[in-house]
């Protein structure tokens, strides 16, 4: 919640995160797209299958009038041309009918196969007539109706006819089928070609229904998109941290509703949130004020403490030992309370840098020494002058010494500080500082819960020396510094606590301090080598 | 997110549509079809009776006004009525082939080797597709080439006017003398 | 001796001699920076320590360049506060150079050691415990770049993450006493990135560095 609190943009930048990852694969399969499509679909379809009814139904008219026409001719023709003849026809005499009903067609378009008792006779020479198949022959044999079937030789349509010649109707005889039939074969290619032109515009139809459809699923789709954009840019401006941001409200269907519903959550979150915002503030500052009003008790506790510890020693052994004994604890409790306000100091956002430039080695050299742990503590540090940097030198002791006072305490010495620089590409260079200590290392649950605050490590030493803060502050003044600040457990055994901090506050987040002295500013007339 | 489903769906539920449409269209062209009744047969054709009289030593068919005499067909034309057309066909054409050839083919050299019968018919019967005719005694048999003629006359205006009917079976009958069964209309007729 | 404010202060420095001042920087009445000025308008040379409530004032500073040599942070234990009176006073008292009188001559600057005092063409300038300590210190090795955190530990005997501020206005406040105008530094110059150094470079030409570049 704190982290919440004090850079939504942080927390909730993971928000983002997801937002962003989730766009990029829908691009692709996007609404846009998928309404294009389905529109475009239906279109298609229904154009075809509306022209694929209408072509049927066309195709049926247009065949159905010329084979009328032509039956209709063709009974004429062979009424009229038939009275001319007498059963029993002979070869000779059956070619001449077949000529005949051939001739009787001014376009000379008609082949004629004329049969009667097994003979059969053409009106084209050498005709095979392969167009009048079994059944209608048949089909002609055994009804005295006139049949029709249309054929397929060799790719090409043909339409076959096939007529029985009754016997002339006459007083005392009926009249039945006479035994001669004749049969009409005749090309289809003119109604092949008309059909075929209206195939061609039917699929021509097609595409501008295609593209009319296209445009109106890209209007579709722009109604749709536009309120969906917006309120997906409106998300990640909240998700950035701008909880005031709104969508306005256009229309009344699905989607203004959506923007109404979205409208509320923002306005809840940025009340809830401004809410919490102000219980922190109000339980920081308290947190201030009370450590800053223990100070002064805290002072005067001290100062009679003082006097009491020099003259312990005249003092009997039972009250000497209370004497110590109040005066450790006050020393403890004015430990604890200076912690609690440098804590407040970073939670109220006041903290700030003091960089200077320093040599790290001696800076460390010297909170060792004014520590007294030249001897419990093995420093492998680089020579004098050859690591400086822009640094805060108090803040840099308070997180060295609260490392090594930590391995000291809680691991066991011999403890191990390790000093040295890398180049990061990209972020210029960076000290490492590892302390390892030769303790019997951190408890894989525990370790991740040591940097938070008030947590100390053994349950059972309730009387450590320590305020819980330490790591906390470590942290703090590690952050402040844009560094990072790790800890593991060594393979070889022990603690291992690794502090990486960049050498050059360039190119980071200002800590808002003018921290260079009037007197510092860069003057060229320096006798200084580094201009 | 699930924007790859619906699209698949959507997809599936217009291919068939789709495709069924472009059946539709592929089976364009002049279709084929199957035998279609297309309204009335022609009609008007007329009949000869052939009559099978001799030129040479061959039979030779000859239409039935060469008959000696037509006032046949009116007293035949009456009987029809009650007998049915092919009983009258054949019977007309049996009949006339008896009567003999007219003045007008004989004297190009037609003749007949059927005796002339003036006062007496030969008797025809028809079942089905058996024809019998059935000739008054005579003192000696027919000829061969006689009976040729009566078969292929009887068979042949049977074939005419029973063009669906299986080819007559003829049987000529003499008392008297041996029975004489052929076939109908063949080759040797003409 | 205590005061209560700023006028009863001054009036009690005026008649008696005070080895240290601690002056509380909020005072009822007249400022304690007021205070300050006034004293050292009177007198450069008592030490002055200040009392400030917030370690990270920005009055600190002001004092700092309005002639105080030290500072506290209150409430002040009271081992913290005799150790820096301490220290302040060791600077007052000790000399540094065994008994031999020695002046040093700086150019225009005569620094005698011994005595503990500083001449600038021959007027001696007035200068309070830690500006005299510092240019000691400085003047001691011309050209030798010294840490601001190795002054610190050195002038002021705080630990070597003390404050740095003051060295920075202490120095400020010596260079104004030595006549230096701010951007013509004569005798103390700005390493930066470093630190200080002492160096004449009024009429001579560049020396090289001790301390070469990084």
């Amino acid at each position: 919640m704190r982290n919440l609190l004090k850079s939504p943009a942080k927390a909730t930048g993971t928000a983002a995160r997801a937002v962003a990852r989730v766009r990029a694969p829908s691009r692709l399969r996007g609404v846009r797209v998928r309404l294009v499509v389905a529109f475009a679909l239906v279109a298609v379809a229904a154009t075809l299958s509306t022209g694929a009814l209408t072509f049927r139904e066309a195709r049926t008219g247009v065949l159905q009038q010329s084979q009328d026409a032509v039956i209709r001719q063709f009974r004429d023709h062979v009424n009229t041309i038939v009275a001319d003849y007498r059963l029993p026809l002979s070869s000779a005499r059956l070619k001449e009918f077949a000529d005949d009903v051939a001739r009787s067609e001014p376009t000379q378009s008609w082949r004629i196969l004329a049969t009667y008792r097994g003979r059969s006779a053409t009106s084209t020479p050498r005709d095979p007539f392969a167009e009048l198949t079994p059944e209608l022959r048949t089909a002609v044999a055994t009804r005295s109706a006139a049949d029709f079937q249309r054929v397929t030789v060799h790719g090409r349509p043909a339409l076959v006819v096939g007529l029985p010649v009754a016997f002339r109707k006459s007083p005392g005889t009926v009249a039945g089928n006479s035994g001669l039939a004749v049969f009409l074969a005749i090309s289809q290619n003119t109604e092949q070609r008309s059909i075929d032109a209206l195939v061609t515009s039917v699929e021509r139809a097609s595409v501008p229904a295609l593209v009319l459809a296209v445009l109106l699923a890209l209007l579709a789709a722009r109604g749709v998109l536009r309120p969906v954009r917006a309120l997906r840019e409106a998300t990640r401006s909240i998700a950035e941290g701008h909880l005031d941001t709104r969508l306005a409200v256009d229309g009344s269907d699905e989607l203004a509703d959506l923007s109404h519903t979205f409208n509320e959550t923002a306005a809840a979150l940025e009340e809830s949130v401004a809410e919490l915002r102000r219980m922190e503030t109000r339980a920081r500052r308290f947190a201030a004020d009370v450590s800053h009003e223990l100070r002064t008790p805290l002072a005067a506790m001290s100062a009679v403490t003082d006097i009491l510890d020099e003259d312990a020693a005249h003092l009997d052994p039972d009250t000497a030992t209370a004497v110590r004994l109040i005066s450790q604890e006050t020393v403890k409790l004015a430990r604890l309370v200076d912690d609690l306000m440098e804590i407040s100091r970073f939670d109220a956002g006041a903290a700030q840098l003091h960089l200077d430039e320093i040599d790290l080695a001696e800076s460390i050299n010297s909170t060792l020494a004014t520590r007294a742990w030249r001897e419990t503590v093995h420093a492998q540090l680089p020579p004098p002058g050859t690591l400086r940097g822009r640094l805060d030198p108090r803040r840099l002791d308070v997180i060295v010494a609260n490392l090594v006072a930590n391995a000291l305490r809680h691991g066991a010495p011999p403890v191990q500080l390790r000093l040295y620089e890398y180049e990061r590409s990209g972020a210029g260079r960076w000290a490492v500082i590892e302390v390892l200590d030769s303790g019997p290392g951190i408890p894989a649950d525990v370790l991740p819960l040591i940097f938070d605050r008030f947590y100390k490590s053994d349950a059972a030493r309730t009387r450590t020396e320590g305020s819980g803060l330490g790591l906390a502050i470590t942290t703090e003044n590690v952050r402040l510094h844009h560094g990072t600040v790790h800890a593991a457990n060594h393979p070889q055994g022990g603690a291992l606590f690794t502090v990486e901090l960049p050498l050059s506050q360039d190119g980071l987040p200002p800590s808002e301090s003018p921290d260079e002295h009037p007197s510092e500013s860069p003057r060229p007339t320096e006798g200084s080598p580094l201009a | 997110m699930t924007s790859a489903t619906p699209v698949r769906p959507r997809t599936a539920r217009l291919a068939p549509l789709l495709l069924s449409a472009m059946l539709l269209l592929t089976a364009c062209g002049v279709p084929a079809s199957g035998v279609v009744p297309a309204g009335d047969s022609a009609t008007g054709i007329g009949r000869t009776t052939m009559l099978y009289f001799i030129r040479g030593d061959d039979l030779t068919a000859l239409p039935d006004d060469t008959a000696s005499t037509t006032d046949l067909k009116a007293a035949l034309a009456f009987r029809a009525q009650h007998a049915g057309t092919v009983l009258y066909d054949v019977e007309l054409a049996v009949w006339l082939l008896a009567v003999g050839p007219g003045d007008a083919v004989r004297a190009k050299g037609v003749t007949s080797e059927l005796p002339a019968a003036q006062t007496w018919r030969p008797t025809v019967r028809v079942a089905g597709s058996a024809v019998t005719v059935e000739l008054p005694p005579y003192a000696r048999p027919l000829t061969a080439i006689a009976t040729r003629q009566l078969l292929c006359t009887a068979a042949d205006a049977f074939l005419t006017a029973s063009p669906d009917t299986a080819p007559a079976q003829v049987t000529v009958k003499v008392p008297g003398h041996a029975l004489w069964r052929a076939d109908g209309f063949d080759r040797t007729c003409s | 001796m205590a005061a209560g404010n700023g006028e009863d202060g001054l009036g009690r420095l005026r008649s008696c001699q005070v080895d240290v001042v601690v002056l509380d920087l909020m005072l009822p009445g007249m400022s304690g920076l007021e205070v300050c000025r006034r004293i050292r308008a009177d007198d450069n040379q008592v030490p002055i320590i200040m009392a400030t409530a917030r370690g990270d004032d920005v009055d600190i500073v002001v004092g700092l360049e309005a002639g105080a040599d030290d500072y506290v942070v209150k409430p002040v234990q009271a081992r913290v506060l005799e150790a820096r009176i301490r220290a302040l006073l060791r600077r007052v008292g000790a000399p540094s150079g065994g008994g031999v009188p020695k002046t040093e001559t700086h150019g225009e600057l005569a620094i005698d050691r011994t005595a503990l005092t500083v001449c600038r063409e021959g007027v001696p300038v007035a200068l309070a415990p830690s500006e005299l300590r510092l240019l000691l210190t400085l003047s001691a090795s011309p050209g030798q770049v010294f840490s601001r955190q190795q002054l610190l530990e050195a002038v002021w005997e705080h630990n070597y993450h003390g404050d740095a501020r003051l060295v920075d206005a202490c120095v400020k406040r010596l260079r104004t006493k030595m006549g230096e105008p701010p951007g013509q530094p004569r005798y103390i110059h700005t390493v930066r990135g470093f630190g200080y150094r002492f160096k004449d470079s009024g009429q001579q030409p560049d020396q090289p560095d001790r301390f070469g570049p990084r």
